[in-house]
């Protein structure tokens, strides 16, 4: 449901229903706050359950995400330009870490998010490494390079 | 924290290591897993906790399968870890198994793109089973 319709207009009396800016379908638009990366909202949510599902493991590791690993990973998100891809897995990784990836048949693209580290991209077939980059916090952008192959 | 340095002599190379696997985002396939994923042996701390599979009993197994119902178990020998780059150190007794607790260390100062590397070449030489 959206707001920008007539019904909805502080000022009804003023509201001319032929004006361009009304909408007469409105319910049927999309809504203009929605970032345009159908994937980027999913990501999102997945990435705060990850972090909200996050304990110490006995046995295995510490799978709690912190906020700064948190915004990492959004950041990387951000940077992403595409905007159809798959909608992306995301699990935490024992030490604090955390991966996404997205997947199509054999192919895939793994951003693994390091703590306080840094950030590893794979673009991967048959979970085989076909090209792999450590990317700096000014480097996010080059996800892109790896997720246009992915994309064709 | 003990220094993680190789141990070849309490771990030599035909030693098996068993990791335990959360949930499916260790195994691979994820539907009909035959190994544990990349992401088992991709700890960021740079310490992948493991049990000598030898020195486990059925309590252990029990144990592990009701702590984490959802698991599964990924081993690899201490040799397969060590011919990609993992020293198989001693660690501190785990609370939760009195097991032989060892940890996967990849070297210090690791880039990141070669740690990915590592745990992608040492995972499909894994075996996957279940913990009971």
């Amino acid at each position: 449901m959206n707001f920008f319709c007539p019904e909805n207009c502080a000022y009804l009396d003023r509201v001319n229903p032929h004006r361009d800016t009304l909408w007469a379908d409105s319910v049927f638009e999309v809504p203009r706050m929605v970032d345009k990366r159908p994937w980027l909202a999913h990501a999102f949510t997945e990435l705060l359950q990850v972090q909200g599902a996050g304990r110490v493991a006995p046995g295995i590791g510490d799978f709690r995400i912190t906020d700064e690993t948190l915004n990492m990973a959004f950041r990387v998100l951000g940077s992403v330009k595409y905007r159809f891809l798959p909608n992306p897995s995301v699990a935490a990784l024992s030490g604090g870490g955390l991966q996404i990836t997205w997947a199509s048949g054999a192919d895939a693209i793994e951003v693994s998010i390091f703590p306080d580290e840094g950030v590893g991209v794979a673009r991967l077939i048959d979970d085989a490494p076909q090209k792999v980059m450590d990317l700096g916090a000014a480097d996010y952008g080059q996800v892109n390079d790896l997720l246009a192959d992915f994309v064709g | 924290m003990p220094p993680f340095v190789d141990d070849p002599v309490r771990y030599p190379n035909e030693v098996r290591l068993v990791r335990i696997l959360k949930n499916d985002t260790f195994w691979h396939p994820k539907d009909v897993p035959t190994r544990a994923s990349s992401g088992a042996f991709l700890d960021t701390t740079k310490q992948n906790s493991c049990f000598v599979v030898d020195q486990l009993t059925a309590e252990h197994f029990e144990l592990i399968a009701q702590t984490y119902p959802d698991s599964k178990l990924g081993v690899v020998t201490a040799g397969h870890a060590r011919a990609h780059g993992y020293s198989v150190c001693e660690d501190n007794p785990s609370d939760f198994l009195p097991a032989d607790h060892a940890v996967l260390c990849p070297p210090q100062g690791v880039a990141k793109k070669d740690y990915i590397r590592m745990a992608k070449r040492l995972a499909p030489l894994s075996t996957i089973y279940q913990p009971r």
